[in-house]
């Protein structure tokens, strides 16, 4: 706990429901068993987890650089899948499903939005996904929404085939889960690293 | 009113395509949830769907985890119904569905 009463990665701790990142660590370090019902049922939590799953993936990746003595990712970098994990806890904006009706309310949060959206790094091996934004009002059905990530490449890839496969990937994620009329996907390749190699 | 819920959980779960369901709520309202889990050490301890009756409408909120193979709107609209379904057999004239995906689990490329 930060002196601000901030969990890290600038958490708060109504994003875990009262959890801790260390508690979180040492179940993921058990493999989730035994099943702990409190953390299972917090949204929060499996948001978080998800993320610090990606982050563990990750790890073995960067010690072989500094092994190697390769060039190491710039701080910024990882700050920003750092604090990736930070927003991907939080549930943020709800996004409406269906237009409101006498009988029902549907909706999907923009922390499970960005959790979809990130795990497409999943498809393409050596691809991190870094910030992800949505802009625009996702409260309103129909209001034009655009996608803004940030993400590393592995050397060696045509960067431009590679951006385009993977906006196709969170197209085709976001026309299935949502009904947000996006309007753009815009990518920013930050890093191009030979750090991720091994985790193609 | 309880055997509701658990009948309205279960229902939820069988939906294909649900994988979890969580606690709904504010932060508060997890944040009690989540001691009393853990001072009872049992799973059942605290249910996840939330009915409330207010002004004659009885109002069901329930928040899930979907698998991504599914579709978010697809699987939603098919909890609503089930849900509508146990609401209106208990006897419920005006019930009201709050549905929202909170976590949605993956893996394989949908591309």
């Amino acid at each position: 706990m930060t002196e601000d009463g901030r969990l890290p990665l600038g958490l708060e701790p109504d994003d875990l429901d009262g959890h801790t990142i260390e508690e979180l660590t040492d179940y993921l370090d058990a493999g989730r068993t035994p099943a702990d019902a409190s953390i299972d049922a917090s949204p929060g939590c499996a948001l978080a987890l998800d993320a610090m799953e990606r982050l563990r993936a990750l790890t073995p990746a960067l010690m072989a650089s500094d092994e190697a003595a390769e060039p190491a990712p710039e701080p910024g970098w990882i700050q920003s899948i750092l604090s990736g994990i930070a927003m991907d806890a939080r549930s943020g904006r709800r996004i409406p499903l269906a237009d409101p009706d006498d009988g029902s309310d549907l909706a999907i949060t923009e922390g499970a939005v960005r959790g979809l959206i990130r795990a497409a790094e999943n498809v393409f091996p050596g691809i991190l996904i870094g910030r992800c934004r949505l802009d625009g009002d996702v409260t309103v059905r129909g209001a034009e929404i655009g996608v803004e990530v940030d993400v590393s490449v592995p050397f060696g890839e045509p960067i431009v085939q590679l951006a385009e496969r993977l906006r196709s990937e969170i197209a085709v994620r976001l026309a299935r889960h949502t009904r947000l009329a996006v309007t753009g996907i815009d990518i920013t390749v930050h890093d191009i690293s030979t750090w991720t190699e091994d985790k193609r | 009113m309880n055997d509701l819920v658990v009948e309205i959980e279960a229902a939820v779960l069988g939906t294909p395509g649900v994988v979890a369901l969580y606690r709904t709520g504010s932060a508060v309202t997890n944040l009690v949830g989540a001691a009393v889990e853990r001072l009872s050490g049992s799973e059942d301890a605290a249910t996840r769907a939330v009915i409330t009756n207010t002004g004659g409408t009885t109002q069901v909120e329930v928040a899930l985890g979907i698998d991504s193979q599914g579709s978010a709107v697809e699987i939603a609209q098919a909890v609503r119904d089930r849900v509508t379904a146990l609401l209106v057999a208990a006897g419920e004239t005006t019930p009201f569905v709050r549905l929202t995906v909170v976590h949605v689990a993956d893996g394989r490329p949908l591309a």
